[in-house]
C-alpha cells in the first residue's frame, strides 16, 4: 500500500505537498485543489469509517461528514498534525456518532455485514487470491470474519486504535494525533484493545468448536 | 491466549508490558525479565502467541482491498460542489 508508507523523508514530502493544496483551498478558494485532498485520502477514510463500522452505508456517511467538514473548516486547520491525522480525527468523532444514532444497537456486539463466502465484505475483496486454494479462501475469510465480529465487540475508542495501528499501519504518533489523545494513552488502549478481541476472538472459536 | 486470570504474580505486571514486547518497543532490561517469565509461564506464552496471531491476522487485513463504489465518489463529488465555499479570515483582508 503506498499510502501507509510512513518513512521520514516520504512523510515531509507528503505534508509539503498537503499543505500546498491546503493553501490553495483557503487562499484561493480553489475547489480542484479540495478535489485533489479528496482523491488522495478518501480511501483511507472509507477504509476506517467501514472498519469502525461495519457497513457500507455508514462508512459512506463517514467520508461524507469528513469532507464536508473539511470544506467548512479546513481554514482553521494548522498543520500541526498531518491532513491525513486531522482527517481521520473528524472521521473518528463521526464514527463514534454514528454508533450513538444507531439506537436498536446492541451495546456491545455490532454485528458486521454478512461476508459471505468469498469473506468480501461491501466492496472488500480477499487479498490475494490467485495464491490460495478454494479451501484456505473460505477457511481466511471465516477467521476474519471472525475477527470482525471480535472487533466489533469490544468499545469503539479502542477498536480505533487498533484499527488504526494494525490495520492502518499509521506510527504511534499519527495515531495519538488521530485520535487527540497523548502517545502513552495510544500503547495503553492498544494494549487493552489486543486483549479484549484476541480474548473475544478465542471465545468465538471454542463457541464455533463446541457447536 | 488464556481466558484464565493470571496465577503467577508477576502475569498481570508482565501482560502490561506484552504489546510493546510484541511490537518490539520493550526497552533490553525489560525484554529480558519478560523472557525469562515466559519460559517458566505457559500461559504468558500462550498469551504472547495469541498477541502474535492477533498481530498477523490485521497485518492480514490491511491487504484486504476495501473501496468505495463510483456511484457513492460521484455523489460525494456532486454534494461538495454544492457546497458554498467557506469564508476564509485570509481571503476577507485582501
Amino acid at each position: 500500500m503506498a499510502d501507509s508508507d510512513t518513512t521520514p523523508q516520504r512523510n515531509a514530502d507528503v505534508r509539503r505537498e498537503d499543505g500546498r493544496l491546503v493553501d490553495r483551498f483557503r487562499e484561493q478558494g480553489d475547489r480542484a485543489a479540495f478535489q485533489q485532498i479528496i482523491e488522495k485520502y478518501e480511501n483511507r477514510i472509507y477504509r476506517f469509517g467501514f472498519r469502525m463500522c461495519g457497513h457500507r452505508e455508514d462508512a459512506e456517511d463517514v467520508v461524507q461528514d469528513t469532507f464536508i467538514n473539511a470544506f467548512r473548516y479546513l481554514k482553521d486547520f494548522r498543520g500541526e498534525a498531518s491532513l491525513l491525522s486531522w482527517l481521520l480525527r473528524i472521521a473518528s468523532s463521526a464514527c463514534i456518532k454514528k454508533r450513538r444514532l444507531r439506537k436498536n444497537e446492541p451495546k456491545q456486539l455490532l454485528e458486521f455485514e454478512d461476508s459471505g463466502e468469498t469473506g468480501a465484505v461491501g466492496n472488500a475483496a480477499p487479498s490475494s487470491p490467485g495464491r490460495l486454494t478454494p479451501h484456505d479462501r473460505v477457511a481466511q475469510a471465516e477467521v476474519q470474519e471472525l475477527l470482525r465480529r471480535a472487533m466489533a465487540a469490544i468499545p469503539a475508542n479502542y477498536r480505533a486504535v487498533l484499527v488504526l495501528r494494525e490495520m492502518e499501519g499509521l506510527s504511534g504518533k499519527e495515531t495519538a494525533e488521530a485520535l487527540g489523545i497523548s502517545e502513552g494513552a495510544v500503547k495503553v488502549r492498544l494494549h487493552r484493545a489486543r486483549t479484549m478481541v484476541y480474548k473475544a476472538f478465542e471465545s468465538m472459536i471454542h463457541g464455533k468448536q463446541e457447536a | 491466549m488464556a481466558n484464565k486470570k493470571p496465577e503467577h504474580r508477576h502475569c498481570a505486571k508482565l501482560l502490561e508490558r506484552m504489546s510493546a514486547y510484541v511490537d518490539g518497543e520493550l526497552g533490553a532490561d525489560c525484554c529480558g525479565e519478560l523472557e525469562k517469565h515466559l519460559a517458566e509461564c505457559p500461559e504468558c506464552r500462550s498469551t504472547l502467541e495469541g498477541m502474535r496471531r492477533l498481530a498477523s491476522l490485521c497485518r492480514e487485513c490491511r491487504e484486504q482491498e476495501i473501496r468505495q463504489s463510483p456511484e457513492f465518489k460521484a455523489r460525494l463529488r456532486a454534494l461538495l460542489t454544492e457546497q458554498e465555499p467557506p469564508e476564509s479570515p485570509r481571503r476577507k483582508k485582501r
